[in-house]
């Protein structure tokens, strides 16, 4: 039988070893803002982080306003703050808007905008009532979570967070293995 | 996000650490000194982390450049409360051997 305790394995041991304690202390606090900003993501509703607009209707989409009606009734409802030097004569300025997300089923549209609170106004598609105004808190959690707020290519920074902790799951498995393989082998010589 | 923020923020988060653990190897052997500074920048920043898990999350908008106390806690304590700790603990050692 070969010997279990090969430079090759005690070579890899001590690689995984290493990788493991720096990995480890390197990416933990990526790690930790990434698991607290995904646990916040799944309970956004819950914890109140997204609004929830209830609303039914029978009207049919046919009916729905045009989308720039819906996008100035959206200018009007928000506050100053979420529309920086907007002006009613200005009419809808895209350049403030971030998307508008259209849902046919609920019979209304998100309007959200690109300012600091992600502002967002939920306006009826048929009627153009503003349903719900205010602050899109999960969308800067999105934004923690895949390292996007701290500007262009850090979403690398969560890349790598997740590459250190696939390696350190591996070696933290085979640092755990490794010794009760060799004890194994040694109880099965004996 | 400014560009000095950016490479705080890239320092703290991953050289630091780095400095603490290459600081940290053998340090059962070092001097009494050597191993108060080398506890007290771990102790500094393992605060740091937390303050800065904190500022970042709370509250949940964009960061402005205005933001002073979020980009202290967010952002400079992951550099400074390392090196603020590791000298607290290099002061207390003198006293304490003095």
């Amino acid at each position: 039988m070969t010997d279990p305790n090969t430079p090759h394995r005690r070579r890899w041991t001590r690689w995984a070893f290493y990788s493991h304690l720096w990995l480890g202390v390197v990416a933990t606090l990526a790690l930790a803002s990434i698991s607290v900003t995904g646990v916040l993501l799944n309970h956004k509703r819950g914890l109140g982080l997204m609004p929830d607009v209830p609303h039914e209707t029978d009207a049919p989409l046919a009916s729905s306003l045009s989308l720039d009606d819906l996008a100035l009734r959206a200018f009007r409802a928000v506050p100053a703050e979420a529309r920086p030097g907007w002006n009613e004569a200005d009419g809808v300025k895209p350049g403030l808007i971030d998307r508008m997300d259209v849902r046919p089923r609920d019979g209304f549209v998100k309007v959200r905008f690109r300012d600091r609170d992600n502002t967002e106004a939920t306006v009826d598609l048929a009627t153009g009532k503003v349903l719900h105004v205010g602050p899109r808190n999960d969308v800067f959690l999105e934004k923690l979570h895949s390292g996007e707020i701290f500007g262009d290519g850090f979403i690398l920074l969560s890349d790598v967070a997740a590459v250190a902790l696939a390696v350190t799951l591996i070696t933290g498995y085979w640092l755990w293995l490794s010794p009760r393989l060799i004890r194994g082998r040694e109880t099965g010589v004996k | 996000m400014t560009t000095l923020h950016q490479l705080l923020l890239l320092l703290g988060l991953f050289v630091v650490p780095l400095i603490l653990l290459m600081s940290g190897h053998r340090i059962k052997r070092s001097s009494s000194a050597r191993q108060r500074l080398f506890w007290g920048a771990v102790t500094g920043h393992i605060v740091a982390l937390l303050l800065a898990l904190g500022a970042s999350l709370w509250p949940p908008t964009g960061w402005l450049p205005t933001d002073t106390w979020r980009g202290a806690l967010g952002v400079w304590s992951l550099v400074v409360l390392p090196i603020v700790g590791a000298l607290v603990a290099f002061l207390g050692t003198r006293r304490t051997t003095s």
